[in-house]
C-alpha cells in the first residue's frame, strides 16, 4: 500500500530536478559552518570534484577560491545585504587552470537551517574571448600606429550620386609625413587641398559604391607627390573607405632621372656609333685612295717603262743578226710581256678603275667579267636595275667583300659558277641592303669566317675577308654563312640602309 | 716611251716624225704649223686627256686620223676613244700590233 503523493512532495521533487539540471553551477552551504549541503552537476563539472568530495566540506577547506579573501568578502556582503549579485571570483578546480566565475548568493532556509544558495556562471570563455579581442585590437592598433605606410579612413561625400570630396575620419601617425597634410581628421580633402584632382574622389567613390578594392599608383600635381595606394571599402555598405598608401615621389623622380639618363646615354652611344661608322668609312676610303695611288704609280710609271722596253726590244729585233741573238730578244720580249701582265693584274686588283667612277652595280658587273676572264668563274648577278649606295666608303667595302667571297669560291668551291644577288628591302627602320654569294661547290669549314683566312688568289687584296667582315660590323652590318660538305656555300650579308647614306 | 716609239716608227716603217709634244695643249699649239698624216696619242696625259685631244683634232682637222696608243686595256676606254672620233685604238703591250695599225691607217690616209 502506497500513500498518495502530497502536493508539497511534488513541488519539492520539481525543485530538486530544477536544481540538479540547471545549466549554471548551484551549491547550498550552511550559513554557520559554510559546508556544502547540496551541489548540482554543473558545479561538479565546473569544480572537477565528485559530490562525495564536496559534501560536508567547506570551499575554504578545499581551497576552492584561488583568492583566499574571497570567502570573507562573500560572507561580509551576505551579512550586510542578505544577498550577492555579480560577484566575480576565481575558482581553482581540482585540476587545470583557475576559472573566472560570476557568483550570486542568497540566504535561504533549507531543512530548518539557514543556508546559502550560491550560483556560479563560468566566465572563462568570455574572458578569454575578450582578452583575445583586446590583443587583436592592440596588434592592429600598433600596426596602424607603427607602419611606415600612411593609413586613413575616409567617408566619401556624394552630391547627386557623384563623388565630390571625402572627409578624413581617422589617420595614423605616418599620415602627416606621407601627405604633408596637418590636422586632417574631421576635415575634407578639398578643404585641405582645394585644387585636388577629381580622379581621387572618383576612384574612392567607385570603391565605396562597388566594394571592389583597388591598388594603383597615381600622382597629384596639387600635392606635388606620387602615391602607391591600396584602398578598400570598410563594412558591407556605406561610404567609408580605408586607404593604405605610401609616398613614392622620390622613387618616381629617381625613375624619371634614370630614364632621362638612359635616353642621354642612348643618344651618346648613337652619336659615338655614328662617329665610329664614319671613321670606318673614311678608313676604307683612305685605304682605297692609297691603293688607287699605288695603282696609279704602277700604271703611269712602271708599266710605261715596261712598254718602252717592249718597243725597244721590237726595235732591236731587226738588228739581231744571228738566230741566237733573235732568240734572246724574243725571250726578253716574253719576260717583259709577263711583267706587264703581272703589273696590270696588280693595278686592277689594287684599284678597279670602275669602282672610282661608277656605282656598286656597275662595279659588280665589271668584277663578274674580270673573274670570268681571269679565273674562268662565271658570275650570275641578280640585282635590281638600280642600287644606290651614296657612301663611297661603304660602296668600296661591299665591292671588296664580294670580291673576297668570289676569290674564296675560286680557291675552295671547285666550281666554275657562282651567283651573286643584291636586294634592297624596304619598310621603315628595317630598311637594309641584302647581298648573298652562293655556290654549289664543295662547301667548307665555317670557321674560316672567324679566322685569318681569305685573301686573293694572287695575294693582292689588302684587307682580307676577316678585315672586311669586321669593317662591315662597324657599319652595323652582319654576315652569315651556311655551308655543308658537297652542298655548297651561301654567305649572306645585310647592311642597314642608314649605313649606306652616312657622311 | 715616246722616244722608243719614234725610233721604231722611223726605223721600222721609214716614217718621218714631224713633232712630239708633252701635253695635248702643246700638240694643239704645234698643229697649225704642221701637216701630219697621222697623230698618235696616249689617253693619260698631264692636263687635258688624250680623249680631249682626239675630240679637238676631230673638230680642227676632221680628215686627220688619230690613233690612241695606251696602257688602258679596259674595253670601256676603247669605246670612249671610238666615240670621241679616234681612228684606231691599240694597247702599248703589243708593238707589232701598233706598227700594223699605223701602217693600215697611213695606207688609208694615203689612199
Amino acid at each position: 500500500m502506497t500513500a498518495d503523493p502530497k502536493p508539497g512532495d511534488e513541488l519539492e521533487a520539481s525543485f530538486e530536478q530544477i536544481f540538479e539540471r540547471a545549466p549554471l553551477g548551484l551549491t547550498l552551504t550552511t550559513l554557520e559552518a559554510g559546508t556544502f549541503v547540496r551541489v548540482n552537476e554543473a558545479f561538479l563539472s565546473l569544480s572537477g570534484y565528485t559530490r562525495e568530495a564536496l559534501l560536508g566540506r567547506s570551499p575554504r577547506a578545499l581551497g576552492l577560491w584561488a583568492d583566499p579573501g574571497t570567502y570573507e568578502r562573500l560572507r561580509e556582503r551576505l551579512r550586510r545585504d542578505g544577498m550577492i549579485k555579480d560577484f566575480e571570483a576565481w575558482l581553482q578546480p581540482k585540476v587545470g587552470a583557475v576559472r573566472n566565475v560570476l557568483l550570486g548568493a542568497a540566504v535561504v532556509a533549507f531543512g530548518g537551517e539557514r543556508c546559502v544558495l550560491t550560483t556560479a556562471v563560468d566566465l572563462t570563455w568570455r574572458t578569454e574571448a575578450e582578452r583575445r579581442l583586446r590583443e587583436r585590437e592592440a596588434r592592429y592598433r600598433s600596426l596602424f600606429n607603427s607602419t611606415d605606410e600612411g593609413f586613413c579612413v575616409v567617408e566619401v561625400l556624394f552630391e547627386g550620386g557623384a563623388p565630390t570630396d571625402y572627409r578624413f575620419l581617422e589617420v595614423n601617425p605616418r599620415f602627416e609625413q606621407q601627405t604633408g597634410l596637418h590636422g586632417a581628421v574631421g576635415r575634407t580633402a578639398r578643404e585641405l587641398v582645394p585644387e585636388l584632382e577629381a580622379h581621387w574622389f572618383e576612384v574612392y567613390g567607385e570603391i565605396a559604391r562597388t566594394g571592389r578594392a583597388r591598388r594603383f599608383e597615381n600622382g597629384s600635381q596639387a600635392m606635388g607627390r606620387w602615391f602607391d595606394v591600396y584602398a578598400f571599402r570598410l563594412g558591407e555598405n556605406g561610404a567609408h573607405v580605408g586607404i593604405l598608401f605610401k609616398d613614392v615621389t622620390e622613387r618616381r623622380q629617381a625613375e624619371a632621372a634614370l630614364a632621362a639618363l638612359t635616353r642621354e646615354l642612348e643618344v651618346k652611344v648613337m652619336k659615338r656609333t655614328r662617329q665610329v661608322q664614319e671613321l670606318a668609312g673614311q678608313l676604307t676610303l683612305a685605304e682605297a685612295r692609297e691603293r688607287a695611288r699605288l695603282a696609279g704609280v704602277l700604271h703611269d710609271d712602271l708599266q710605261q717603262r715596261l712598254y718602252a722596253v717592249q718597243f725597244a726590244l721590237r726595235g732591236l729585233l731587226p738588228h739581231a743578226k744571228t738566230a741566237e741573238a733573235q732568240a734572246k730578244v724574243e725571250e726578253l720580249k716574253g719576260l717583259v710581256a709577263d711583267a706587264v701582265a703581272v703589273s696590270r693584274t696588280m693595278t686592277t686588283h689594287l684599284s678597279p678603275p670602275v669602282l672610282r667612277h661608277e656605282g656598286l652595280l656597275e662595279a659588280l658587273v665589271w668584277l663578274g667579267r674580270d673573274m670570268a676572264a681571269r679565273y674562268g668563274l662565271e658570275v650570275e648577278l641578280d640585282a635590281p636595275s638600280r642600287v644606290t649606295v651614296p657612301n663611297e666608303g661603304v660602296r668600296v667595302l661591299l665591292f671588296y667583300l664580294v670580291r673576297e667571297l668570289l676569290f674564296n669560291v675560286v680557291k675552295h668551291a671547285g666550281v666554275d659558277r657562282v651567283s651573286v644577288s643584291l636586294r634592297e628591302t624596304a619598310g621603315g627602320a628595317g630598311d637594309q641592303l641584302e647581298l648573298s654569294v652562293r655556290d654549289l661547290g664543295r662547301g667548307f669549314d665555317p670557321a674560316f669566317l672567324d679566322g685569318g683566312a681569305g685573301g686573293a688568289a694572287d695575294g693582292t687584296t689588302g684587307l682580307g675577308l676577316l678585315g672586311v667582315r669586321q669593317r662591315l660590323e662597324l657599319f652595323g652590318g652582319h654576315m652569315a654563312l651556311s655551308s655543308a660538305p658537297e652542298a655548297g656555300t651561301c654567305v649572306s650579308i645585310s647592311l642597314p640602309r642608314s649605313a649606306l647614306t652616312l657622311g | 716611251m715616246r722616244m722608243v716609239l719614234r725610233r721604231l716608227l722611223e726605223e721600222e716603217l721609214g716614217l718621218v716624225v714631224l713633232a712630239e709634244a708633252e701635253t695635248a695643249e702643246a700638240a694643239l699649239e704645234d698643229l697649225p704649223h704642221l701637216s701630219p698624216d697621222l697623230v698618235l696619242t696616249d689617253l693619260s696625259l698631264p692636263g687635258a686627256s688624250g680623249l680631249e685631244l682626239v675630240r679637238a683634232l676631230k673638230f680642227q682637222r676632221p680628215g686627220l686620223p688619230c690613233l690612241v696608243v695606251t696602257g688602258h686595256v679596259d674595253p670601256s676606254y676603247e669605246l670612249a676613244a671610238s666615240a670621241a672620233g679616234a681612228a684606231g685604238f691599240v694597247t702599248k703591250d703589243d708593238p707589232d700590233r701598233v706598227l700594223e695599225v699605223v701602217r693600215r691607217l697611213l695606207g688609208c690616209a694615203e689612199g
